[in-house]
This record gives structure tokens, sequence and C-alpha cells, in this order.
């Protein structure tokens, strides 16, 4: 009886550990669709920057206002206008503001393409965001901070010390790596 | 009898374990397509598409099974049941809903600003009643201002657009109040047909687009018989919106479009990121189970011998 207790123990915990690598394909095939997804996109945009005069471009039913890209990561990103759960898996989203206001809030899901390494992002490291009509602007990290989920408030705040916010969660879910940017003209 | 015990809180440990393992994937997969639908606001005044409006959306409830409303627990508070689908009556909740989201912070589920056409879309909306919300735009000198309002999305018309009522001030008036008697007699969501302004030359200076709509839901038929007039007055949008900030390079009259001047306020953060906290959770718990089960086979082992 203990025997076939024992082998019913080892039966949950195998079929748990197959749960496990289920979820790691799943989240794997997530990064790289949303990666192949969001080249596909950025090439198409790339073609549109500085030729049209529109503030959005509609693509397969989503609106990009622009090209967000940090070098120093090898990270190139479309910006989509609004943002859902939906979106996020296509690309970054405008959370807040502008780019003109200064007040841009830029969020991404932690895919290994999109924001995954923000966190590994030094004060000096440079961001462009470029609009879709072929204006650049260029952005220096400041400081990166940890902000907790119910945070809104701390999120939105501030916006008079930066010109650009990007951020994702952290593994857990329960933080947010927040990279906070000065445009370097100013 | 011990050994019965033990079997039954074997199987026990093992439905918990297959109900968590069905509670984590349904939680990664989206929503079935059949009671799923999308929602296009559409915003315009008169010819002019309004461009970088903002619009947050928040579900307020459902139908019930008798076919009425059923406000969800965290609206409840505010004594808003959509018993009355009157136009007037449906605006008046539309507002009052909007007035509690802004006081509590209340969070959204998701934000849209609208493209050049004017449209702003949601998608993979579950069925039920729908609250939306814009902010104020500046654009071309003028402040465009929206109405809140209730939509419903439902198996009977899913994929709904709406026109969203507008009204707007020259961003060169002075603050007032904007001009309430227009848009106490539109509907936004209701059974009732919808009626019409027109602004009239400078005297009227606010106009808006309507929906005309059945029961609950909104239609995208919309008349506008809008004239804007440059030297119209008054209807401040900033009595009506929070936290506008005006971009000043937006104040030019280029012919490019201005940038836009929206904010956001209370709206949540999107949950971004993967779900890695599950895998290590059932990782951890299987190599504990396997341990565990190892270790009573290899002790039985042990006491045969």
């Amino acid at each position: 009886m203990n025997k076939r207790r024992g082998r019913t123990f080892i039966a949950m915990g195998t079929l748990l550990l197959l749960v496990a690598m289920s979820l790691i394909l799943l989240n794997l095939l997530d990064d790289h669709n949303a990666t192949k997804r969001a080249d596909e996109i950025l090439d198409t945009l790339s073609e549109e920057i500085g030729v049209t005069t529109q503030q959005s471009i509609e693509i397969d039913g989503y609106d990009y206002i622009g090209i967000v890209s940090i070098p120093s990561l090898g990270v190139e990103l479309p910006v989509q206008s609004g943002w859902d759960h939906g979106n996020l898996k296509l690309a970054a989203c405008r959370f807040d503001g502008t780019a003109d206001s200064g007040d841009l809030i830029i969020a991404a899901h932690s895919y290994t393409a999109f924001f995954k390494s923000i966190d590994k992002l030094n004060s000096g490291d440079e961001v462009y965001y470029t609009e879709l009509d072929g204006t650049t602007k260029a952005y220096e990290v400041q400081w990166s901070e940890l902000i907790n989920d119910s945070d809104d408030d701390m999120m939105l705040d501030g916006s008079d010390d930066w010109d650009l916010t990007l951020f994702t969660y952290t593994w857990s879910g329960s933080q947010r790596v927040t990279v906070r940017c000065v445009e370097i003209s100013k | 009898m011990k050994g019965k015990v033990l079997h039954r809180s074997s199987i026990a440990c093992f439905v918990c374990i297959i109900m968590s393992i069905l509670v984590a994937f349904l939680g990664t997969f989206k929503a079935s397509a059949d009671s799923i639908g999308s929602l296009t606001l559409d915003c315009h005044y008169g010819d002019e598409k309004v461009e970088n409006m903002s619009w947050s959306i928040y579900k307020i409830g459902e139908r019930d099974i008798s076919g009425g409303f059923a406000i969800d627990d965290a609206f409840s508070s505010t004594g808003v049941a959509l018993d009355d689908l009157s136009a007037s009556a449906v605006q008046t909740d539309a507002d009052t809903l909007a007035a509690y989201v802004s006081e509590n912070e209340v969070t959204a589920l998701a934000t849209a600003y609208t493209n050049e056409n004017g449209l702003a879309s949601f998608s993979e909306l579950d069925y039920g009643i729908y609250l939306v919300i814009g902010q104020s735009v500046l654009q071309n000198e003028y402040t465009f201002t929206a109405s809140p309002s209730i939509i419903e999305i439902s198996a009977d018309e899913s994929q709904v657009t709406a026109t969203t009522k507008l009204s707007a001030a020259s961003s060169t008036s002075s603050e007032s109040t904007p001009d309430e008697s227009s848009s106490e007699e539109d509907s936004s969501s209701t059974p009732d047909s919808s009626s019409e302004t027109s602004s009239e030359d400078s005297s009227t200076p606010d106009s808006s687009s309507e929906t005309s709509s059945e029961d609950s839901s909104s239609e995208t038929s919309s008349e506008d018989s809008l004239s804007e007039d440059s030297s119209s007055e008054d209807s401040s949008s900033e009595t009506s919106s929070e936290d506008i900030k005006t971009d000043t390079s937006s104040d030019k009259t280029s012919s490019t479009p201005p940038t836009t001047t929206t904010t956001t306020t209370s709206d949540t953060i999107p949950p971004t990121g993967q779900r890695w906290v599950s895998v290590s959770l059932f990782a951890i718990v299987g190599l504990v189970l396997i341990a565990m089960g190892v270790r009573i086979c290899i002790k039985k082992e042990a006491d045969d011998e």
C-alpha cells in the first residue's frame, strides 16, 4: 500500500513537471511569435517613416505611431497608439503622453526582443524615438526604478523630471521595471 | 482503515492538482470567440475627424438571466441600475459613473487613441455593459470634449461601432461651463430615438453627434448637422475633463495635424510580462512530490527486506 502511495506521488509530481515544461514552451513560443510579428511590423512601418504626414498608421488593424530603439540592447520596436492585452503581444505600446509634450510612457512585455533587458540599462545609455514624420528624438537614461504593481501614481508622476519612460514587469509580475529618460537636446 | 484514509487523501490531492492545472491553462488562453466582441468609437465633429483622443473603457455590468442589467459590485455604490433606458436617463447614469471613476481612480480595462480617421477600437471584449470615457484633446485651435457613454456588447451585436458625442470650444475662449442643453437632449446608447442639435453660427457653439440605439446597445447611425464657427465662444472643455495638459507646440495653426494634448490619469497599467511564477510553482511542487514518492518506495522496499 505504501508503495502504491509512493507511485501515486511520483505520478503526480511527474504530471506537474510536464505542466511546467508545457508552460515554458508556451512562453517561449509566445516570445518567438512576438519577435517575429514585431519584426514584420517594423519593416512595414519603416517604409512609412518620413513619407506619411499622418500621426498614426494602421497595420493589420492596429494603429502605430512610431519606433522606439535602444541601441545598447539591440532593441527596435514599433510603438502602438494605445494599449490592451492584445496589443502588447505585438509591439510596444504608448501608455500615456506624447513625445512632443515630454511625458511619453511606453510599455512592453518582457519578451526577449522587447523590454526584457531594460533593467540592464545604465545612466547615459541612449534611447531613440522616431515619429512617423521622421522626427527622431534622442534620450538619455537618467535612472531606473522598481515601482509596485499597484502604484499607478508613481508611474505617472514626476514628468517634469523625465521626458520618456519605458517600463515592463519583473519576472514575478509584482513590480515594474521603470526606466526614466531625458531628451538629450534639453 | 489507515490505508483507505491515505488513499482518499491521495485522490483528493490528485484532484486538487488537476484543478490547479486547469486553472493555470485556462488563464493562459483567450476566452472563447463566441462571447467576444469589439467596439469602435467614431469621433467626428462635423467633417472634422478628431485624432489622438484618448478613450478608456470600463466594464460596469452584464445582462442577467431575466434580461435586465446587473451592475458590477464595484459600481453598485453609484446607485446606477439602468432601469430607465431613456436617452437622458442613460446619459445621466453615464455621467454618474464617469464621476465615480474619476473620484475613486477606478482602473480602466483598456485605453485607445483615435487615429487619423477619428476611430478608436477596443477588441476582445466580453459580452456586457461598458462605460467609455474620453479625454479632451486640442486640435486645430479647438478643444474637443467627449461625453461618457454606456454601450452594450452582446450576442445580438458583438461588433459595435458607436459615434461619440463631442463638443468643441475654441482654445482662445474663456473658461465656462459647456452648453449642456445639447448633451441632455442626446442619447448615447438608449432604446429611444436620438435627438440632434445643431450649432447656429456663433450663438450656440456646441454641437454634438449622437448615436441612435436599440435597447442598450449603440449603433452606427448618427447625423451630424453641425457647423463650426471660428468665432464661437465658451463651452470650455476644462470643466468636463481632468488634468488637461496643453502642449504649447500644438497651438500653432499649421497645416500639419497638431500633436496630441491628451493625458490620462488613473488608468491601470497593463500587466506586462510572462507567467514564469506558475512554471516555478508547478516545477517545485512536482519535484517535491516525486521526492516524497521515491522516499516512500525506498522505505517500503527496505522494510520488506
